[in-house]
């Protein structure tokens, strides 16, 4: 490429950027992105009442269900992502480099509301990517939870991670605003990766120690 | 948008401006009459003002070219809008952030230097104090100052 063709092109930079990425029709009561898909600001109370509907009604399977709700988003999270990304620097998502693809991961999160999220590739050498949300919408901080409780997010992680990764990786999540800890963290792998941290997780064992005990 | 229009349009909601703040309006309203013009002249001169950078650029590989280059054209255009605005957190939030997160090659400093003498010769010095803020911002993010 020259630098007639480079200048007579248009330069994408950020396709997240907060005021060109959200944008409102006052008319029709609707939000929607740049490219015209539509959002929704959901109250936070509404979740807890989503939450809370979900306990009383089916109980102990409610982590289940919060889990294929957030593989479900995933999917299509996923598919809107390859799709608008792939529009928007007019090459396919696999073609962008990966910090394109972890900037622009971090900046949807974002500028949607859901948090910070950042990726932490020092346990690569486990097999393991370590995934860390500051400001989580999906779950009440402090609320006493004996277990991790981020189903939402872990489903929607799994997946995202399975389609950019191509396999069948999991999630498992092993810090949680809910019991006291300042972001939920989650350590994402193959399945024979991520059993032990399942099983020390369920065993009450905390991050920092479960993190130690990967470093050595 | 500009700070200072946006509390002063905030005001105007619950009442009519004073002299004073209106003042303050006709001021924005004349710098920018002569930030469109720099602007202006970025737009149509954006040709000139890279190609001598160009000849000047050291050899190295395309790809690495190509991609410091790309970041500079990305980031004088975003420094453009930015200064017709006179907003420095529109240029830092439509671009500054993305070009921090860029990789960066010895090119992309070496290339802010050939660029940063091109605009100061093409702007002149009438044109050159008026982008010179958000030059410096585009320059702090590709880590260049």
């Amino acid at each position: 490429m020259n630098l007639e063709t480079l200048l007579n092109q248009p330069v994408p930079t950020d396709y997240f950027a907060p005021g060109a990425y959200v944008q409102g029709d006052l008319e029709l009561g609707t939000l929607s992105n740049r490219r015209g898909n539509r959002l929704v600001a959901i109250p936070e109370h509404l979740v807890r009442g989503i939450y809370a509907g979900l306990e009383q009604e089916i109980g102990k399977a409610t982590p289940l269900v919060l889990q294929r709700c957030g593989r479900h988003w995933g999917q299509h999270l996923f598919a809107r992502l390859a799709e608008e990304l792939a529009e928007y620097y007019g090459k396919p998502l696999a073609e962008l480099t990966m910090q394109e693809l972890v900037y622009c991961l971090s900046r949807c999160w974002q500028v949607h509301g859901w948090g910070q999220l950042h990726l932490d590739w020092s346990y690569s050498h486990r097999g393991l990517i370590l995934v860390s949300i500051q400001n989580s919408p999906w779950v009440q901080p402090q609320s006493g939870q004996s277990q991790p409780a981020a189903y939402v997010e872990v489903g929607v992680l799994e997946v995202l991670f399975r389609q950019l990764t191509g396999r069948e990786v999991q999630c498992v999540q092993i810090a949680c605003i809910s019991q006291g800890q300042e972001g939920n963290r989650f350590l994402i792998g193959l399945p024979e990766q991520v059993q032990p941290v399942v099983d020390w997780v369920q065993s009450g064992m905390d991050a920092a120690t479960i993190l130690q005990r990967l470093r050595s | 948008m500009n700070k200072t229009v946006m509390h002063l349009l905030n005001t105007a909601e619950q009442r009519y401006l004073e002299t004073a703040e209106q003042q303050q309006l006709w001021q924005h309203f004349h710098a920018m009459t002569n930030r469109l013009q720099v602007y202006e002249q970025l737009r149509t001169q954006e040709a000139q003002i890279f190609r001598p950078v160009v000849r000047q650029m050291p050899n190295t590989d395309e790809a690495t070219a190509m991609a410091a280059l790309r970041d500079w054209v990305g980031a004088l255009r975003g420094a453009a809008l930015a200064m017709v605005l006179d907003d420095p957190e529109f240029f830092e939030h439509r671009v500054g952030q993305w070009l921090q997160a860029r990789p960066r090659s010895p090119l992309h400093t070496t290339l802010g230097q050939l660029l940063h003498a091109q605009l100061k010769t093409v702007l002149g010095a009438q044109g050159w104090p008026l982008l010179a803020p958000y030059w410096e911002q585009a320059q702090r993010c590709l880590g260049c100052l």
